[in-house]
């Protein structure tokens, strides 16, 4: 197990193109890790970085302390997962999974014995013998991912490891990874673009944008305090509901199409913004029908005219457009709304973010 | 119903090709059969003489040596030709300066006329006035008589070829590396494998369909040797470059024996097809 610290890191391309800036975070020991971000916003080469498979512009990397940018990758005791699996396939399971151990001398005995274990852990004890193409794709990933535990490596790297996989198997591998950092406790590091695996995964996540932080914190405050308008555009699907506007002399939000008294807490913040304008950002989640609002405290009523109905499960999605905003909003599945139907929406007003309209940073009182 | 000209139009459509394969390589081929039963020098009619061709075969000398010459030749050829393919493969897959070029160089022989190469390499092996001697003598070495010694000819004619073709089988190679994933090169530096051991375990086995069709490719050309003994040593000295497509061509267009010829020509047909399939049967235990 070990701390991974990674101060001012910057990665620049011959051709110039700067896929990360000056990015600082601190992994703390045994944490699961998220770096989450659109595809290109440099969470990989971070990752890449970190395991020595892309060379540093500058900055550092220190594992429990110790500066690891010139040690080559086979000595900085981190084990890599990849998104196409990167299994041998001239080579058993077992040979795959012995593969670095053999490269580190360690006896035979040993070999068999810890592949053994870590085949027990992942269920492949009866594939041992198999070549990956006899494989499914979870069987492969969790290949894998044992190739990478028989190391008992100080630093576990996931770069993408879900996303060859389909929905449920996904979700089985997403459970099966978050059992093994349980059992591992291992500091684990895992890329991925799928807000949810980030979420239902991370200790902390880290979101990018980029090759910028744009912030740093747990699943919950990611979700509950988003420190600008992408993230909480990121973080949440289906995504935050937004409108720029700006507030008149009576607390009301004016958008196109959309006039909303907003609670006083929240209209005390236009007061710091230029011309008291603002993007005011609302989850489905807190758009409700008003007659299904019950006590919760409530912005104006808006008349919309339902364009979609998107039936989930356990939930149904309404689209509608307010002004020139094309918005979502979660309801229960036994909805009767219907495609045309002409409804009233309210905004759940404790709910209600504002983001500055030029940089997009959160506004709060605090 | 379909129109008699609509029933007849399919046949109609496959016919040219029917025709060029009948008239190509289905009638050589049975003809050329039926000779290895036949006695025929192009102007007497032919005459059955049952198997005795293939007796004669047996107990020709020059047809032993023919063949000892051919797989001698391959036992150069094969492993050298291979071996320069993959080493300017790697090297050609590096990221190194004016690498088109290079890629290009290699290639160029392979169009050029084996004749045109071959006479340029007559020039090279030239005893007196060749240049590779030039260069010997420089360095204070003494002449060495590449096409005119029975022990080096054959090697000499065997790098010559293996000049000429590496390059074909150069870019085979090539396009077999640049479908290697580099993931699993990352793997494996993860896990601590070093080039050579990269190269052994994960370059090798992964080029093993290219270099099984690689080897096979070589097998084939190398028993069709045939213009570079023809041109430049004329099968000597003492007869240690007369290959089995040399002997076939003096038997059947210098002794005007059609049916020996023939009969020469499918048992070197049976030889290649042996030879390639221990290749493959080999190549596929080692690396499955």
């Amino acid at each position: 197990m070990a701390s991974v610290q990674i101060n001012n890191l910057r990665k620049e391309y011959p051709n110039g193109v700067v896929a990360l800036h000056d990015v600082s975070l601190t992994v703390e020991d045994g944490e699961f890790y998220v770096l989450v971000g659109p595809s290109g916003c440099g969470k990989s080469t971070l990752l890449r970085m970190i395991a020595g498979l892309e060379e540093i512009t500058s900055g550092d990397i220190l594992i429990d302390g110790v500066r690891i940018n010139d040690v080559p990758p086979k000595d900085r005791d981190v084990a890599m997962v990849f998104q196409n699996y990167a299994l041998y396939p001239h080579m058993t399971v077992f040979g795959n999974m012995s593969f670095a151990l053999k490269h580190r001398k360690i006896p035979k005995d040993e070999i068999r014995q810890r592949v053994e274990a870590a085949a027990e852990i992942l269920e492949l004890g009866e594939y041992l013998d198999r070549k990956p193409r006899a494989l499914s794709g979870g069987q492969r990933q969790r290949v894998a991912v044992g190739r990478a535990m028989v190391r008992d490596p100080n630093v576990f790297l996931f770069d993408e490891p879900l996303s060859n996989l389909d929905a449920k198997l996904r979700l089985q591998m997403r459970v099966e990874i978050s059992r093994l950092h349980k059992k591992l406790k291992t500091t684990m590091i895992y890329v991925t673009h799928d807000q949810i695996e980030a979420m239902t995964m991370g200790t902390r996540i880290v979101v990018l944008k980029s090759g910028i932080v744009q912030q740093v914190d747990t699943p919950h405050n990611l979700y509950k305090n988003p420190a600008n308008q992408f993230v909480a555009g990121f973080i949440g699907s289906p995504a935050m509901n937004f409108f720029e506007g700006a507030l008149d002399d009576e607390q009301t939000f004016v958008s196109p199409g959309l006039k909303c008294k907003l609670p006083e807490s929240i209209a005390l913040l236009f007061g710091d913004l230029p011309g008291r304008r603002g993007v005011v950002g609302v989850r489905p989640e807190h758009i409700y029908d008003p007659a299904e609002a019950g006590n919760k405290d409530v912005a104006s009523e808006i008349g919309v005219t339902i364009d979609v109905v998107e039936p989930v499960g356990a939930d149904a999605y309404i689209y509608f457009y307010i002004g020139d905003s094309y918005c979502c909003m979660r309801v229960g599945a036994d909805t009767e709304h219907r495609p045309g139907d002409p409804i009233q929406v309210c905004f759940d007003a404790g709910e209600i973010k504002l983001f500055h309209p030029d940089t997009g940073d959160a506004v709060t009182s605090a | 119903m379909r129109s008699k000209g609509g029933q007849l139009a399919p046949y109609g459509m496959v016919a040219p090709y029917l025709a060029h394969f009948a008239l190509i390589t289905a009638f050589p081929v049975v003809f050329s059969l039926v000779l290895t039963f036949h006695r025929w020098n192009l102007l007497s009619p032919m005459q059955w003489i049952g198997t005795k061709n293939f007796s004669a075969v047996a107990a020709d000398p020059l047809f032993w040596k023919a063949l000892g010459n051919t797989l001698r030749f391959l036992a150069i050829h094969i492993p050298l030709q291979v071996g320069v393919a993959l080493v300017l493969a790697v090297a050609l897959n590096q990221r190194i300066q004016a690498r088109g070029f290079f890629r290009a160089a290699y290639f160029l022989p392979v169009v050029v006329s084996g004749v045109v190469v071959t006479i340029l390499w007559k020039q090279l092996y030239a005893t007196e006035t060749g240049t590779l001697n030039a260069i010997l003598l420089a360095l204070g070495l003494d002449r060495v008589e590449w096409l005119t010694d029975p022990r080096i000819a054959m090697p000499a004619i065997a790098v010559m070829a293996t000049w000429k073709n590496v390059g074909l089988y150069v870019i085979l190679l090539l396009s077999g590396l640049q479908s290697i994933p580099r993931q699993l090169y990352e793997a494996a530096v993860l896990d601590g494998a070093g080039k050579v051991s990269q190269f052994f375990n994960i370059t090798i086995p992964m080029l093993n369909p290219i270099l099984l069709s690689v080897i096979i490719l070589s097998t084939i050309n190398g028993f069709s040797l045939f213009i570079e003994p023809y041109v430049m040593t004329g099968g000597g000295p003492l007869n240690s470059t007369l290959s089995m497509n040399l002997y076939i061509y003096r038997q059947g267009f210098a002794f005007y024996k059609m049916g020996y010829a023939a009969t020469l020509g499918f048992i070197l047909a049976g030889i290649v097809f042996v030879v390639v399939m221990i290749e493959r049967r080999v190549i596929e235990q080692e690396y499955p």
